[in-house]
């Protein structure tokens, strides 16, 4: 009988253990949402890429876009699409951003899912009457 | 011997429950459920409630769940196991996933099939034939993707992503011990290899992933308690023919219990919670998982 009060003491402390930790992790707080600013030449360097992203969330994001033509820094028309792969996973997502004009002459895209936490890259391509390039930067999704 | 046979083996199941965290990136113990020393066959249904609590990004970091997001999963399973010789048994799990998230201002509610689990295991040394030789099993394991993966989701937020989307071929080596008959450890580690993969449009191969597995606690007359701890990771995967650098890695307390409820008939209260603590984990969602299963098993007469 002492020995059967014992063991359920190490179980009660052993739950007990596991309820602190759940209590803590419950506790943290989520980092701050960091804004993305990239301004960037191509890989082809064709075009110039100038992009913001408010805010970097797990689930549906929005950046806005303005593509320039590199040698002149005029904004050019473009058809774009915009993708994304998970880094640590190696895949993306079938649900399509949704890609708008703004007033400015930019893109808005919006939709544009990453919906696990960790390192995305994210891809842009732009294809111009002439000219074409692609834009790839990182972002984490915390 | 028969509360301790049944202790085991429903210990092992609680830990070898899939991992809601990483349902679409493989379940990390991959041993199903096993039997009894005298069990014959054993048929179990179980209810899991995961409650995401946070994520761990690229660098290690824990971060807790943005204001205004959560996630709640509900898991279902099935499981099946038959001796079909004495030392080997063969199983099935089949898991049944339902997803409530909220993210970034958006809502969604999906329910899913999981991934099939056939399992089979080899038992090289029961325990305690030895005193001082611990029991020694091999496992074995295909997962059946029947769900949806990651890249297929139509989700925004992924509240329909109910499998990892790609066959896998797991072992495993488990190692018990009883100590005097009213304390039991178990030890198991595993090898999860994956087939290549074309997630949309680029071929993707996953690298090994890998686990370890730790469970130890006290057995009474009609109860038992397990505790401990389980670590998996995984490097990056090639995609394209590029390798990545980087990787995922998770690590969770476990807690089980089983209580005798009748002839054969036992309740598996489990819970598992991810380590909030930095570098324990990487690039995965990190979540508490309470579950609850009834299970019966049948001996030979």
């Amino acid at each position: 009988m002492k020995r059967s009060v014992l063991m359920h003491g190490c179980g009660r402390r052993a739950w007990l253990a596991l309820a602190l930790v759940a209590t803590a992790a419950v506790a943290c707080q989520a980092a701050p949402d960091e804004a993305v600013e990239v301004e960037r030449l191509g890989e082809a360097g064709e075009l110039m890429f100038e992009l913001s992203m408010d805010r970097v969330v797990e689930g549906p994001n929005e950046l806005e876009l303005w593509v320039r033509e590199a040698s002149t820094h005029d904004l050019v028309d473009v058809e774009l699409s915009v993708d994304a792969l998970h880094v640590e996973m190696g895949h993306g997502s079938e649900v399509q951003p949704e890609i708008s004009r703004t007033r400015d002459g930019g893109y808005l895209v919006s939709g544009l899912s990453l919906a696990m936490p960790g390192r995305w890259t994210v891809f842009v391509d732009a294809q111009a009457a002439t000219l074409s390039d692609r834009l790839q930067f990182d972002v984490v999704v915390r | 011997m028969r509360l301790w046979s049944s202790l085991v083996a429903l210990c092992l199941y609680a830990v070898a429950a899939e991992a809601s965290a990483s349902v679409c990136c493989g379940d990390p113990a991959g041993l199903g459920e096993r039997l009894g020393r005298f069990e014959i066959a054993a048929a179990s249904i179980g209810q899991d409630l995961r409650y995401r609590v946070g994520s761990y990004d690229d660098e290690g970091s824990f971060a807790g769940m943005p204001a205004g997001d959560s996630e709640l999963g509900l898991r279902t399973r099935a499981a099946w196991t038959v001796r079909v010789a004495k030392p080997l048994e063969i199983g099935i799990t089949l898991p049944l996933i339902t997803t409530f998230a909220s993210k970034g201002g958006t809502s969604d509610q999906r329910i899913g099939v999981g991934d099939a689990v056939f399992g089979a295991r080899v038992t090289l040394l029961p325990v305690p034939v030895y005193e001082l030789w611990p029991g020694v099993a091999l496992t074995t394991a295909v997962v059946a993707p029947l769900g949806r993966p990651s890249w297929r989701s139509e989700s925004a937020i992924g509240a329909d992503v109910s499998g990892q989307g790609v066959p896998e071929l797991r072992f495993g080596l488990v190692l018990e011990e009883a100590i005097e008959g009213s304390w039991f450890v178990l030890a198991s580690g595993t090898l999860g290899l994956f087939a290549a993969s074309d997630a949309g449009g680029r071929e993707v191969q996953r690298a090994p992933r890998v686990g370890v597995q730790l469970v130890t606690g006290p057995t009474f007359e009609g109860l038992a308690f397990g505790a401990g701890v389980e670590h998996e990771r995984e490097a990056s995967p090639s995609v394209a023919g590029k390798d990545g650098s980087g990787g995922r890695r998770q690590t969770n307390a476990l807690a089980t219990a089983i209580v005798d409820v009748g002839e054969g008939l036992a309740l598996v209260p489990t819970l598992r919670v991810a380590l909030p603590i930095e570098s324990l984990g990487r690039a995965e969602k990190a979540d508490i998982i309470s579950g609850i299963a009834l299970r019966m098993g049948w001996e030979a007469r």
